[in-house]
């Protein structure tokens, strides 16, 4: 994986771009100084460019063969460096590497940090940075927040379950789509229904407008007698409320939801919906 | 008619809104102590902040003729770094004692982790033993949950609830918080929390007793003046001029002079203003004619 991290650094660096990079690697092994270590973590914005990857078929393939496979979509130049120069420093002792990891991350301003969050799910041991995951959660810096929320496997495989409702629950309340959490439906549960359930009695109770893909975390476990709501807003006059009501039900395994998607399906005019409606029932027993 | 704005970060506001908010009748505000939009590191970071709210901010509001208090205590955000939160309480005693210290807050619950619950109890024990009030944050995420828990923790300290003002409130949490004897106040925001419509709404469902209005102002999308706009729209709404100024004067003068630290008589009178005056050497004027009246 580093080396095709390393590739891809190389085929979008210029000369002196790569020139820069081949010292920080050398500068990766022992013995390491921390200081100088977190300055060409710094320096990679600058020598390396900010500019997207833009990967090709032919990368993307590649990386779709890694073991977990690898969603680079995101990435930029600059983060793909940082995450091979975090890589190489897995030779340092457990706890030297720990501290300047950690470090690393602490001193990094929003762009650093950034690149810390995305990168951090490819660490050996990555689990014990956990409490660095679930505080970067608590920034204001939505770009920062996305980069720990979306895209990104290292929640739904870490955090416990407070901390990942925590992070769905924000995700709605910023705007941002909660389908771009990886492996959400690996972490649906009673609570982040009922805490769904919740958001949409204050939303409602304020004449506020509710988040149309909050279905897909709130139908899924809630209890029955929340499942009323979710009925109502399958027949909501904006189809994307339709939508992911209906995607959200599919995930009930509840089979009493058979007949409410049945009967939408059959007045259903928008066709993305009524797709996503044919794909709950399939679902459903 | 006299306004009190109960919670509004001034230290994340210009001078030109300290003048907007004297022009539109402010003369009073509390700043809670609060989180910065980024963690802190150490404990040193927060002597310095406590200063500056104790110092030269209460030194800005008055050359503005706005009597400036604050509430201390570290936030729930950043009390989930334990040994932060463990050295700030440890220095908290010293600050509570101090001038223009109303209350311990904001205190609560952000992402409801036990961590949070803990430093929480703690520092409304603290207010006990020095025997100051509680201005209480409701969390954004899950808020019902999160104030019928801050007030199940204020049970279990055995704090006095009609010395702890619950803040933040909405359609679905104020009825909960009127069912105690706890205060219950509403940041007044443009786009979250609550607005001046819905606001004058629950005036006229739950009355004026122990209810409190204010901006919450920080250095987010917010307005100082959403105190002087919702007394117009409560107007415009037919509310009783003596229940609105009840809201915004007396009902935050009340709560908060339980502190002992905030003179009822005093209060009524707007601060005369002296802007020849100095902070350490430092004026709020650039180059202007000092204000000073006569």
């Amino acid at each position: 994986m580093k080396k095709t991290l390393l590739h891809l650094v190389k085929s979008r660096s210029t000369l002196e771009g790569w020139d820069w990079f081949e010292k920080a690697l050398q500068a990766t092994a022992a013995p390491v100084d921390s200081n100088v270590m977190i300055g060409y973590y710094t320096g990679a914005s600058r020598r390396l460019g900010k500019q997207a990857l833009d990967l090709t078929d032919a990368e993307k393939a590649r990386l779709d063969q890694l073991h977990p496979p690898l969603d680079l979509t995101r990435w930029a130049t600059d983060e793909t460096g940082r995450a091979v120069l975090l890589l190489s420093l897995t030779h340092l002792p457990r706890d030297d590497f720990d501290r300047l990891v950690a470090e690393i991350y602490r001193q990094g301003d929003s762009r650093e940090q950034q690149s810390w969050l995305r990168a951090l799910g490819l660490l050996p041991g990555c689990e014990r940075f956990l409490h660095l995951a679930v505080d970067a959660c608590r920034t204001n810096i939505i770009h920062l927040f996305e980069s720990i929320a979306c895209e990104n496997p290292y929640p739904a495989l870490y955090f416990p379950e407070l901390n990942f409702n925590q992070l769905v629950l924000k995700s709605l309340f910023n705007g941002i789509a909660i389908a771009r959490t990886v492996d959400l439906e690996s972490r649906l549960n009673p609570e982040l229904s009922r805490m769904a359930d919740d958001y949409v009695s204050e939303r409602e109770a304020a004449g506020r407008e509710v988040p149309t893909d909050i279905w897909l975390v709130l139908a899924p476990r809630i209890v029955p007698a929340g499942l009323h709501r979710v009925h109502r807003y399958l027949r909501h006059e904006n189809p994307d409320h339709r939508y992911w009501a209906a995607v959200g039900l599919g995930l009930s395994g509840d089979p009493a939801n058979r007949g409410p998607l049945q009967e939408l399906h059959d007045s259903e005019s928008d066709q993305k919906t009524r797709v996503a409606i044919e794909a709950s029932l399939a679902r459903l027993p | 008619m006299k306004m009190f704005d109960p919670h509004i970060h001034m230290t994340s506001r210009t001078t030109t809104d300290y003048a907007a908010m004297a022009e539109g009748g402010i003369t009073a505000v509390v700043e809670p102590a609060f989180w910065l939009g980024q963690p802190r590191t150490t404990a040193g970071a927060f002597i310095d902040y406590f200063n500056s709210l104790l110092g030269w901010e209460r030194f800005r509001a008055s050359q503005f003729g706005i009597r400036h208090f604050c509430t201390l205590s570290i936030n729930p955000k950043e009390s989930n770094n334990q040994r932060l939160a463990e050295e700030v309480v440890e220095l908290l005693p010293r600050f509570l004692q101090k001038d223009g210290v109303v209350a311990v807050g904001e205190v609560g619950f952000d992402d409801q982790t036990d961590a949070e619950e803990k430093w929480f109890a703690r520092q409304v024990e603290l207010a006990g033993e020095y025997d100051l009030p509680v201005l209480v944050h409701t969390p954004h995420r899950d808020k019902k949950k999160g104030t019928i828990r801050s007030i199940a923790v204020i049970r279990d300290v055995g704090f006095p609830e009609e010395k702890v003002l619950i803040d933040h409130n909405t359609e679905e949490t104020l009825p909960i918080v009127l069912e105690t004897a706890c205060w219950a106040a509403h940041s007044i925001y443009p786009n979250t929390k609550m607005d001046e419509g819905r606001m004058a709404a629950l005036v006229k469902k739950y009355g004026c007793e122990r209810i409190l209005i204010n901006s919450a102002a920080d250095w987010g999308i917010s307005d100082p003046l959403k105190v002087p706009k919702t007394v117009q729209v409560m107007r415009a709404e037919g509310i009783a001029e003596e229940d609105i100024e009840k809201i915004v004067w007396q009902n935050p003068v009340d709560f908060f002079a339980q502190s002992g630290n905030l003179d009822v008589a005093d209060i009524d009178i707007r601060p005369s203003i002296d802007q020849t005056l100095m902070h350490d050497g430092n004026s709020v004027l650039r180059g202007q004619t000092p204000v000073v009246d006569s």
